[in-house]
């Protein structure tokens, strides 16, 4: 009996050694403020589908901007305590992750989903049960009347539809090069290419007075759209205009350069980035495209941020990444200024505080000045983005 | 434009037709449905990938290294969907490669990322014009490795003792073994073998159409199921019609009807051919047992 007391106490100092030893190894500059509590925020991403190279950056910048947040104190002395879920790229998961975020995480504010699609599924969702969603890399047009209800505007986004940003652009882009003809290619499968290939270019092309030759559709994930580029070939267009993810445009740049078929390339700001440019190598050079985020905006502020982030993490920052860490910036002042604590029996007047300053709200940050509008769309700069061997080139068109 | 759309129709068929050929060995062999076979095809691209990125290599070592690639996972999964699963539930192993493709596939775009990744040609050279066909070297490769592997696999099912025991293997498993045939290693044999194909498939697949994400396996299953069910289970030269049928179809739904199309005209020749000709068109038709 004696013999297990003593071996009990030798168990006891050894473990009391090892908890001082990792208190030593972590040293003193892992030392993290007292809070008060946790305020929690939803976030709702997915690294998966062919949006899924998005939510890989959104979800390391919220990492990064939570990180931010709380080692400047919180808000009002509370830690930021993100509720962070991937729905899989599945549509069926995001709506019941809106409501369990709404109602058993009983989150202030959500940030994401990740595509056009997701937030038609989460929009309404999050209006119904009450609590402002900011989205950031959701563009297609029109779709921001879901997440309005009983006269308030629940959904909002930071990032601006793409026939919005892209009009302009084109128009410009248009009349410069003389274009007379075109073809569009689009794909099927996702909801704001869907939207842009079927509507938007149509009735731009139209408003524009170029005719146009060809309509070809795809469904991504689909091996080769060898098919479509031949039939587009025999119209001889001036130039083709690709609705799609990244990586699926660059699919349809690659058969264009292996069909040795000469034409401009024309997109909209969903092309604007590192994937299209690695997905589509020489293939998609001389592409003109909108664009919305300018990392080299002479801005002081924008490059202070900038700078910063990337020194975290090594590498340039990408469009959805200074989206999603200015989302959470601009709510996290949007609590401060509120007053939010983690007092969970004013949760809803928390949620309609934050519900309320989100329009109008205007900031400036990693990705630029943007400032959101009553019916929660963004006001964001028009940019024309040309690829020019292997990078982006960026004229500014108007600034806010 | 017709012509050229039949090429693009039997490029994309080729790519079928080679998949399908390690899918029906398999299944030939063993009646077990290998649902992780497009996995090992993704990873073999992948491999070619990070050699090319990590090191200057000739095409032939690419080659090589995506079939040791695809013939790792193959094995893999010849190991957990097939030794290690209880063969008394009939449904057990077909439904653990199911498993093991959502896995592979997890792991790829997690190590990965999901974004459509370019795979930069290993056959260079201009286009060619064949009348009013123009095709590029990789293009023609495809085609002409097809038939080679079309003949190599006749040669080993029909020449080789190896082949000859994985004919006895898929007649009866037991009669096989007491004809001396090794039925484990010749099982192994026939995952390595699926494997390797797997591998070149991916190859030449990624070649012709310089793209890849983890999920290129997933669609392509889908594809070679269909297309060994309306060829004939278990036939070679079933997998291959079938294969070349299913690509121009798709491609001459696309040219001439709609994209939104193409996946309904082939499913929709797979119920035809269910109903008309259940065996495939190159099956054969087993009486009835007593």
């Amino acid at each position: 009996m004696e013999r297990r007391a003593v071996i009990a106490r030798r168990w006891i100092v050894l473990m009391l050694g090892v908890v001082l030893a990792l208190g030593a190894a972590a040293g003193p500059g892992t030392a993290t403020p007292a809070f008060k509590g946790d305020i929690p925020l939803g976030v709702l991403y997915t690294k998966d589908g062919v949006w899924g190279s998005y939510g890989v950056r959104a979800f390391r910048a919220i990492d990064i901007a939570v990180q931010d947040v709380n080692a400047a104190g919180g808000i009002n002395g509370y830690r930021l305590a993100p509720k962070i879920y991937d729905n899989h790229g599945e549509l069926a998961e995001v709506a019941s992750l809106v409501r369990k975020m709404a109602l058993e995480d009983r989150v202030v504010a959500m940030v994401g989903p990740n595509s056009s699609g997701e937030a038609e599924v989460a929009f309404p969702v999050a209006a119904a049960t009450g609590v402002p969603v900011l989205a950031t890399s959701t563009a297609k047009g029109g779709i921001m009347k879901l997440g309005f209800r009983d006269g308030k505007q629940w959904a909002f986004r930071n990032v601006a539809p793409d026939d919005q940003n892209t009009a302009p652009v084109i128009a410009q882009v248009v009349k410069d090069r003389h274009i007379t003809t075109v073809a569009i290619v689009y794909d099927t499968k996702d909801a704001v290419s869907k939207y842009m290939g079927g509507i938007f270019w149509t009735g731009l092309m139209k408003k524009l007075n170029v005719t146009v030759v060809d309509v070809a559709t795809f469904a991504s994930g689909d091996p080769s759209v060898a098919a479509q580029v031949t039939k587009i070939k025999a119209d001889k267009p001036d130039a083709v205009i690709l609705a799609a993810a990244p990586g699926e445009a660059a699919k349809v740049a690659i058969e264009i350069q292996r069909q040795e078929m000469k034409t401009q390339l024309l997109g909209s700001g969903a092309l604007y980035g590192d994937e299209f440019l690695k997905a589509g190598g020489s293939a998609v050079d001389h592409t003109i495209t909108a664009a919305q985020y300018w990392r080299e905006n002479p801005n002081p502020a924008v490059q202070a941020v900038l700078k910063r982030y990337e020194a975290r993490t090594g590498a340039p920052a990408a469009l959805h990444e200074a989206y999603a860490y200015d989302a959470i910036m601009l709510l996290t002042d949007i609590m401060k200024r509120a007053g939010v604590t983690s007092d969970s029996s004013k949760l809803q007047a928390y949620r309609d505080a934050v519900r309320a300053d989100l329009v109008n709200a205007k900031w400036t940050g990693m990705s630029g000045t943007f400032t959101l509008v009553p019916n929660g769309d963004v006001i964001r700069p028009f940019l024309r983005a040309t690829i020019d061997r292997g990078r982006w080139d960026i004229q500014v068109l108007k600034v806010q | 434009m017709l012509a050229q759309q039949i090429f693009n129709g039997l490029l994309l068929g080729s790519t079928y037709a080679l998949f399908a050929l390690g899918l029906n060995l398999v299944l030939g062999a063993l009646n077990l449905l290998n649902f992780a076979h497009g996995e090992a095809l993704m990873v073999a691209v992948y491999a070619v990938l990070m050699l090319q990125a990590a090191a200057h290599v000739s095409g032939a070592v690419l080659v090589l290294a995506a079939m040791a690639a695809a013939a790792a996972v193959s094995m893999a999964t010849y190991l957990f969907a097939f030794r290690w699963v209880n063969k008394e539930y009939w449904m057990a192993g077909a439904l653990s490669t199911i498993g093991i493709s959502i896995f592979t596939q997890t792991l790829g775009a997690r190590l990965w990322g999901t974004d459509q990744r370019q795979v930069p040609d290993i056959i260079r050279g201009p286009a060619v014009s064949l009348g009013p066909v123009t095709a590029t070297g990789a293009q023609l490769l495809l085609v002409a490795v097809t038939v080679l592997l079309m003949v190599l696999l006749h040669l080993l099912l029909t020449r080789t003792r190896v082949g000859r025991g994985m004919r006895a293997l898929a007649e009866n498993r037991t009669t096989a073994m007491l004809m001396g045939v090794n039925v484990e290693r010749m099982i192994q044999g026939t995952f390595l073998v699926a494997g390797i194909m797997a591998g070149a498939a991916g190859v030449l697949l990624t070649s012709v159409y310089n793209t890849v994400t983890p999920f290129v396996g997933l669609n392509l299953s889908v594809k070679g199921i269909v297309a060994i069910t309306i060829g004939g289970m278990g036939n070679t030269y079933g997998a291959i019609v079938a294969g070349l049928l299913i690509g121009v179809l798709e491609t001459l739904t696309v040219a001439y009807g709609s994209a939104s199309y193409r996946d309904a005209i082939v499913f929709a020749l797979l119920v035809v051919i269910l109903m008309v000709r259940p065996q495939g068109l190159l099956g054969v038709r087993f009486p009835e047992r007593a």
